[in-house]
């Protein structure tokens, strides 16, 4: 399947009073839907079918998609994204990439992780929280900056699991 | 006076239910922190102390080195386990403030706590606390509160010599290591019980051993001391330092890093951790 149209589709929508749209077009199928001012659903569905023989593999359509329907921006990717699971935050603190300034990052984008890694530290007041991975896979997106103030729950990473 | 930790006498000794009854003796090891670190989930006890007598790269905050004469002192970390993820602070600072009640049985001074992980006597540093967690996604994995404690050493390197002392120092005679860990995980028990069952009164008893508490002080926050004097008014059920400004608003400080600076305050140095 081709992003533009998924762009167009969303463009199309955006302009029009439709409020939602499906396609299916073999084992490709997506859905994308207004949001309202009361749902915090996400404003789009996206779904990669499962098989191995799918065409091209999209790995991040989402950002487009999510900035066409700029309205509403309160939305979790983490319902939008079958294929990344989103690592959020235990605890509120300042989030740290690495163990100290001058050392490498835990992870980088598109590494290969395995379950037990540290993925970061969340420092709050001198105490050091080291976040692990519960399970393996591929660091898909980091989501904040290094030495930024985080909340409780708010995402980390996104890791398309094993 | 440089003998090993007696393992099997603290054993006999030991009072309490469940802390440290899974006891790791160390006669040498980097840290003990980074040891428990090292043990899988799955075969961690929540309870389990680790002590070494000789820490060959002991840390203190953001990797300062600890130095601890060997044989000498107590340097050990328990794990804990708790199911919650939240309130470690207070459970650090829990931990801090038990070890002052302990140590004033043997003193006529009282001990205070440095926010947050230092012990104080008299201005000078006794001990220090380094509390790191692990979370396995969002759950809490493991708490390890790693505590160094200068209890029979006397000497001290010109650097720290003016701001360190030890437990022999001020008490003027030696102290058992043994019975003073006994002492101490008993009353480290008897905290942890306090923090779990959310002891309001906990806060009260923390805050008041914590250096300018109810006092206008001057602060370091990031490295900059604002052009203001806050009054503390203590700490809040999640270890969170609570202070008035001079427009009596209640600031709350959980991103910033903030030093409290009293009179008496002692100088630390850069890089380095007084203690030995």
């Amino acid at each position: 399947m081709d992003l533009k149209l998924v762009k167009k589709l969303l463009d199309l929508i955006s302009e029009s009073e439709v409020d939602e749209v499906s396609i299916e077009e073999g084992d490709f199928k997506i859905k994308v839907k207004k949001t309202s001012e009361l749902s915090s659903q996400p404003a789009v569905q996206y779904q990669i079918p499962q098989q191995p023989h799918a065409p091209q593999q999209p790995s991040q359509p989402q950002q487009p998609t999510a900035s066409v329907e700029s309205g509403e921006t309160d939305t979790e990717e983490s319902e939008s994204k079958p294929d990344g699971e989103v690592v959020k935050s235990p605890i509120v603190g300042t989030f740290y990439e690495a163990s100290s300034p001058d050392s490498d990052p835990f992870v980088t984008v598109g590494d290969h992780i395995s379950a037990g890694d540290t993925l970061c530290i969340v420092e709050a007041m001198k105490i050091m929280n080291e976040i692990e991975a519960e399970f393996s896979g591929t660091v898909q997106k980091i989501l904040v900056d290094d030495a930024s103030p985080v909340e409780f729950d708010q995402p980390l990473f996104v890791i398309k699991k094993d | 006076m440089s003998a090993k930790f007696d393992v099997e006498r603290f054993s006999h000794m030991l009072q309490t239910s469940w802390l440290g009854h899974e006891f790791i003796y160390l006669e040498k090891t980097d840290s003990t922190n980074s040891y428990l670190k090292k043990i899988p989930s799955r075969e961690l006890i929540h309870g389990t102390v680790t002590l070494t007598d000789h820490q060959e790269k002991g840390r203190g905050q953001y990797e300062r080195r600890w130095e601890a004469e060997p044989f000498k002192n107590l340097t050990f970390t328990i794990a804990f386990r708790p199911k919650l993820s939240d309130r470690f602070n207070l459970l650090s600072l829990a931990v801090a403030y038990s070890i002052t009640e302990v140590l004033e049985e043997y003193l006529e001074d009282s001990v205070c706590l440095k926010w947050p992980n230092d012990i104080l006597i008299n201005g000078k540093k006794i001990g220090g606390l380094l509390t790191e967690c692990t979370f396995n996604g969002s759950k809490p994995d493991r708490v390890l509160i790693g505590l160094g404690l200068n209890v029979g050493q006397t000497e001290f390197s010109n650097e720290i010599n003016s701001i360190a002392t030890s437990l022999k120092r001020e008490a003027n005679h030696s102290v058992e290591r043994e019975e003073l860990l006994n002492k101490i995980l008993l009353s480290i028990e008897n905290v942890y019980h306090r923090w779990h069952k959310q002891d309001e009164i906990l806060k009260q008893d923390i805050s008041k051993k914590i250096l300018g508490y109810g006092e206008w002080v001057d602060i370091d926050v990031n490295g900059v001391v604002p052009n203001q004097k806050f009054k503390f008014i203590g700490v809040n059920s999640n270890g969170e330092l609570l202070m008035l400004n001079e427009q009596l608003d209640v600031n709350k400080f959980i991103y910033e890093q903030v030093r409290i600076i009293t009179g008496h305050q002692i100088v630390s140095q850069p890089g380095k951790n007084p203690s030995v």
